[in-house]
């Protein structure tokens, strides 16, 4: 059974919205976004929003939360996403590798078909609403698996219905150009000029704590159950080849680096971690500010 | 302005605030108190320290106050409505932050208590592990009680129960509803009694509270933004120029503020008619009634019930609600009756001479002795002059 993992990292989008909103700040670029819903948040709020990421689909589930605006998914859109629709013939057995491993032959077949499905979408926003709708239903299989006769067994056509209309309901407009693209650190701070750059660094040896529910949903997404990421964490400039301190901090220090143009910067961290955040931000930001609302959410705030 | 100073006054102004929560959000008076009593039980089951279960008492109290700050206009889709409807528990915390004292944790739980397993809930979108697990388990005590009161004079808590289950795994994590499920076990039907958590308010203003929360239900609209400082000072003035009224000034300019209740349920197109008129009588009779009822969910507050609901009265018997006469009417009352209407008409378009009106202060005059008392209209002349 494939272990999920018990610790979440906590961004939240209000958080970083009181914080930034306390200090004037407009616009903001998270070149480390993940899952935008943070993102998302902010725009709602009027907050100019960027964020790039090198795992495909998080870029995508951006293009329907954070750059699309306008674009909802219809019943007869969602119909034509979690159905098998007549006349078309789908690579059913395109996730068979995971059948009996981690899901049934019944959900392997629905990961076939929606994949196809949302492959044929006719724009980046749906397509990206439905990803996220649809990696839900993911979650919650894997979820189901753990603790089989505690939580309803819902049909997945059903399941990915409820998901993808709640998904939808997220999409709202700050009259503003947003943008996510997939791409490292430098490249997304060198396309956008913000007041603010959000960092929330991923751990040293993330690629060793990858989420199952990030990297299958790569997977699925990329049309290969084999597929692994870690080569995604290599390429980054944390995936040094020594895995010590000094290369992490160098690391960091290089994003704060490509983030100089930027008045602020904010690091997010834990309690714990923040003296050490703070000693790497100091060089390239002369005022520190540490605000600690719980120990394991803790943001260092640099200022120009 | 301090009328109350003491802990038990103070935890009176919670339990007020919790019942403004309640008629925001639409629900039976005490409502956010029995979330909050069964939130406080089941965190003392699930183990959790001093700290965490008043903080857990604390914002399922104050879960929905947040909801004052959210002012949804009128037509738009009911999708933006939704959405600006996630802002509420943000909002909530930071009331919270001002009040001061309570624990830390509170604004945090009242912040992310809407927050589901499955990262679909709001305002965050956070999931799993991280959404604090005693934010999550107010919000199961919230739905079980929100379930109970949807099924009426019957209740069922197992069937409470069963609608909590259903949500495990979406809504609920897995491991907190299995919690759940042997708090209910292990308390059977006395998972909302009376419970008071071990944390003092000592310091708190309980009243400042109060008098902030009115002037956030004021500031909800533009024609009431400002209308607690201007009906205190009002009342001052009238009770300044006539000692004769014999009322307590301060009492009476807390009562004047604490009218602002009203305006948390019932239409608020009653507004739109003149305030001396009969037509919008039973609105504001309505008003007042709704004003009454929410300060009774706390016994400090309780006295000012009974003033603030006969605010509609009229000095010749033919107000409402109970058509009292004359003297039987609360002399506080009486003053709040031409204070209220005298601060309606400034400014509106029943006292403007260009729509044919005369000014406020004559139109107050024309009422005394038929809708209000002769004694205070006089006083209220005397201080305009």
């Amino acid at each position: 059974m494939i272990d999920l993992g018990e610790r979440t990292r906590r961004v939240s989008g209000s958080r970083l919205h009181d914080l930034i909103a306390e200090r004037g700040i407009r616009s903001i670029v998270d070149p480390f976004m993940g899952m935008p819903t943070h993102l998302n948040y902010l725009k709602r709020h009027g907050i100019i929003v960027h964020g790039g990421d090198l795992v495909e689909w998080f870029v995508r589930a951006g293009e329907g939360l954070v750059v699309n605006d306008f674009t909802v998914l219809r019943d007869s859109e969602v119909a034509e996403i979690v159905e098998m629709l007549p006349g078309r013939i789908y690579p059913i057995d395109l996730f068979k590798g995971w059948d009996g491993v981690f899901f049934s032959q019944e959900q392997c077949e629905y990961l076939g078909v929606w994949h196809a499905n949302v492959h044929n979408l006719r724009s980046d926003g749906q397509t990206g609403l439905a990803i996220v709708g649809l990696w839900h239903v993911l979650c919650y299989w894997l979820q189901k698996a753990h603790h089989p006769d505690e939580m309803a067994d819902l049909p997945p056509s059903e399941l990915a219905w409820q998901y993808i209309r709640a998904t939808e309901r997220w999409v709202c407009t700050n009259n503003a150009r947003n943008t996510v693209r997939r791409a490292d650190f430098n490249a997304t701070l060198s396309a956008v000029r913000t007041d603010c750059v959000y960092i929330a660094p991923p751990g040293r040896n993330s690629a060793k704590k990858a989420d199952a529910r990030i990297w299958m949903w790569e997977a699925w997404w990329q049309g290969d159950p084999y597929l692994n990421i870690e080569h995604y964490y290599r390429d980054t400039v944390f995936g040094q080849r020594t895995s010590d301190d000094g290369s992490y901090d160098r690391a960091i220090s290089s994003v704060l680096q490509a983030a100089e143009a930027s008045p602020y910067v904010v690091v997010q961290t834990t309690a714990a971690e923040a003296e050490r955040f703070a000693k790497i931000v100091r060089p390239f930001r002369s005022d520190i500010q540490i605000v600690s609302p719980h120990p394991e959410e803790t943001y260092v705030i640099g200022k120009k | 302005m301090t009328l109350l100073r003491s802990d038990a006054a103070t935890g009176d102004a919670i339990r007020l605030l919790s019942a403004i929560g309640d008629a925001l959000g639409g629900h039976e008076a005490g409502f956010a108190m029995r979330v909050a009593q069964t939130a406080a039980r089941f965190a003392l089951h699930r183990g959790a320290n001093a700290e965490t279960v008043a903080a857990s008492y604390y914002a399922a109290a104050l879960h929905e106050i947040g909801a004052v700050r959210v002012v949804v206009p009128e037509n738009i889709s009911e999708r933006e409505a939704a959405i600006a409807a996630w802002d509420a528990p943000v909002a909530g915390a930071a009331i919270s932050a001002t009040i001061g004292r309570l624990p830390h944790a509170t604004g945090d739980y009242i912040r992310w208590h809407r927050e589901a397993f499955d990262g679909t809930g709001f305002p965050d979108k956070l999931r799993w592990n991280g959404i604090p697990h005693a934010a999550m388990a107010i919000n199961i005590a919230r739905a079980f009680i929100a379930t109970i009161e949807a099924q009426g004079e019957d209740p069922s808590p197992p069937e409470a129960l069963f609608a909590i289950v259903g949500e495990c795994g979406r809504t609920f994590a897995i491991n907190v509803v299995r919690e759940f499920r042997e708090f209910f076990a292990a308390t059977a039907t006395g998972f909302d009694e009376p419970f008071e958590p071990e944390w003092s308010l000592d310091g708190i203003d309980g009243d400042a509270i109060v008098v902030a929360m009115c002037n956030e239900i004021d500031a909800r609209e533009e024609r009431t933004l400002g209308r607690g400082e201007r009906l205190d000072a009002l009342v001052r003035a009238i009770a300044g120029a006539s000692p004769d009224l014999r009322i307590d000034t301060d009492r009476a300019a807390f009562a004047a503020r604490l009218t602002s209740l009203g305006r948390l349920r019932g239409d608020r197109r009653a507004d739109d008619f003149d305030p001396l008129a009969r037509l919008g009588r039973e609105a504001r009779a309505a008003a007042s009634a709704s004003a009454a009822q929410t300060l009774s969910s706390a016994p400090a507050y309780a006295p000012y019930a009974a003033i603030v609901a006969q605010t509609e009265e009229w000095f010749d018997g033919k107000g409402l609600p109970t058509r009292r006469k004359g003297e039987a009417i609360d002399p506080i009352a009486r003053v709040l009756a031409v204070a209220v209407a005298a601060d309606a008409l400034q400014g509106s378009m029943y006292a403007n001479a260009a729509n044919g009106y005369p000014e406020a202060s004559a139109r107050i005059a024309v009422a005394a002795g038929t809708q209000f008392d002769p004694a205070v209209v006089a006083a209220y002349l005397k201080a305009c002059a």
